[in-house]
């Protein structure tokens, strides 16, 4: 990132001018007075990484109020996550739990796992996890769903696929 | 609804695009060889086509790089991960359908309920519930009949006062109940019976196979649900009441009605034990380094703040809190570098 000066200054200029504004409006819609700072935090941050900043007071605003939205759906998605996989965790007898280190470092790969397959149907999912966490040849997975294996092809296909723009752009090059 | 997220491989944006082809023929590729159908002779054309451009290559490396995050995964705990996985989806298909319900009546983004729809598993207790709290609430009711009834931390309770009768539901979570004398005697009913006064206060409690029952004042008359046996419980005494019978609990290591002034009061309790109370007004998960288990803690603490509780707990203990997430904290011995 290159120090441009007026960029910086726009940058405060709309930090000082909808910063409170935004902690309001969060206040509204979310629980919690720590979280709503923590977002409006987390929004500003996601301005920066913009490469041009928004014009105008309703155009600065409404793209705040999308983001800050946004990251509070994520939040509240990821926390459902985190908290099923504790409440699993800790329900585990001790000598099955992984490791304290591996607890960790496995939450943070489900939530990227999460991410990874968002928006796959149900099946495919299943498939898929069957196939990367179980390790199941797909002639067992196709016995196990009751499906064909043309179908667990497509349905590796379709999670691979998934997967490669969710890590790497949304939307390949033609 | 379009998320914005971060990019979870770590490639950044000026990574080279593929063409659409060439990553769908990656992945033909791999399925194929993946299959158990393979020829010997698909391992060596795949290699050929990998040869062939330095972007058929790349694609193939990066769906491998992709597996590793499931590999990684599977090494760890595959049952766990798998189980995580399909039931946070279950929940989340269940909360959108509400969301879909927030929508159509009108609130504005349906965050806030989103936000303690995702902390709270007795969702469905609050809407058939005359009074209820979400976690880290209290809240003070006065009822029909001038009693004053205070609601802890997630806690629902059902109200049904007729002429002859008055009856509280315990759905869920603990009660504060200071009730005047009536000539209608007062019924407090939880899963594992059902209590009856006239004009006292007291606590109760539920939790996971037994109800916890504290009369401050006055006296209260109780009914295990399988005995019907009636037991008499007298101010100042704590009972742990199952299907069966009661049993004394020691009131003095736990103060537990201090909640009603927002504090937590405690005399040489297992931090453990400490936690656990303490996360019933908190989201997530509190835990402490099994070194500290045993730790027996002592003080009072304000309830409204259970961050800087959690705090004060671990100073107590000569230990730290160390944060891995905003919902999931952990106490452990001061680290010395």
């Amino acid at each position: 990132m290159d120090g441009d000066t007026s960029e910086q200054a726009g940058f405060s200029k709309l930090y000082q001018e909808h910063h409170a504004w935004l902690v309001r409006w969060l206040l509204k819609r979310t629980r919690g007075a720590d979280n709503a700072q923590d977002l409006a935090h987390d929004t500003f941050m996601r301005l920066l990484d913009r490469p041009m900043l928004p014009n105008g007071i309703r155009n600065a605003r409404a793209w705040l109020a999308k983001t800050a939205g946004n990251l509070a759906v994520d939040q509240a998605r990821r926390q459902i996550l985190e908290r099923n996989y504790l409440a699993l965790l800790t329900a585990l007898p001790e000598q099955e739990q992984p490791s304290p280190e591996d607890q960790w470092e496995l939450l943070q790969l489900l939530e990227r796992i999460d991410t990874l397959l968002d928006g796959l149907r149900p099946i495919e999912k299943k498939t898929f996890l069957m196939s990367r966490l179980d390790g199941l040849p797909y002639r067992k997975i196709a016995e196990q769903l009751g499906i064909s294996l043309s179908s667990v092809e497509k349905y590796m296909a379709k999670a691979m696929l998934k997967c490669y723009i969710a890590a790497y752009g949304e939307r390949p090059a033609l | 609804m379009t998320h914005h997220r971060p990019n979870p491989s770590g490639a950044g944006a000026n990574a080279p695009s593929l063409t659409e082809s060439v990553i769908k023929t990656a992945i033909a590729w791999r399925i194929r060889l993946e299959s158990g159908l393979a020829r010997p002779s698909d391992e060596q054309a795949c290699r050929h086509w990998r040869d062939a451009d330095p972007a058929h290559e790349l694609a193939w490396q990066r769906l491998g790089k992709l597996d590793s995050v499931f590999h990684d995964a599977a090494g760890k705990a595959p049952a766990l991960a798998r189980t995580t996985l399909h039931r946070t989806d279950e929940e989340r298909r269940r909360l959108s359908r509400r969301q879909a319900l927030c929508v159509i009546t009108g609130s504005a983004l349906g965050l806030s309920s989103l936000g303690w729809l995702a902390t709270d598993q007795g969702v469905l207790q609050h809407l058939d519930a005359d009074y209820a709290t979400r976690t880290g609430e209290r809240h003070q009711y006065i009822l029909q009949d001038r009693s004053r009834v205070w609601l802890n931390t997630d806690s629902a309770i059902k109200v049904r006062f007729n002429d002859g009768e008055r009856h509280v539901h315990l759905s869920r979570g603990e009660i504060h109940l200071h009730t005047d004398t009536d000539a209608r005697p007062l019924q407090v009913h939880f899963p594992q019976g059902s209590l009856t006064t006239l004009g006292t206060r007291f606590l109760v409690r539920r939790e996971q196979d037994h109800t916890l029952l504290q009369v401050i004042e006055g006296d209260v008359m109780v009914r295990p649900r399988l005995t019907g046996a009636p037991a008499q419980v007298k101010s100042g005494q704590v009972f742990r009441v199952s299907d069966t019978g009661l049993t004394a609990v020691d009131g003095r290591r736990f103060d537990y009605s201090a909640w009603v002034e927002g504090i937590f009061s405690v005399r040489n309790m297992p931090l453990a034990e400490l936690l656990a109370e303490l996360s019933r007004y908190r989201t997530g998960i509190l835990r402490c380094d099994p070194s500290l288990q045993t730790f027996l803690a002592s003080g009072v603490y304000q309830l409204n703040d259970t961050g800087l509780a959690l705090e004060a707990m671990a100073r107590s203990a000569n230990a730290e809190v160390r944060y891995f997430t905003r919902w999931w904290a952990e106490i452990v011995p001061v680290q010395n570098a």
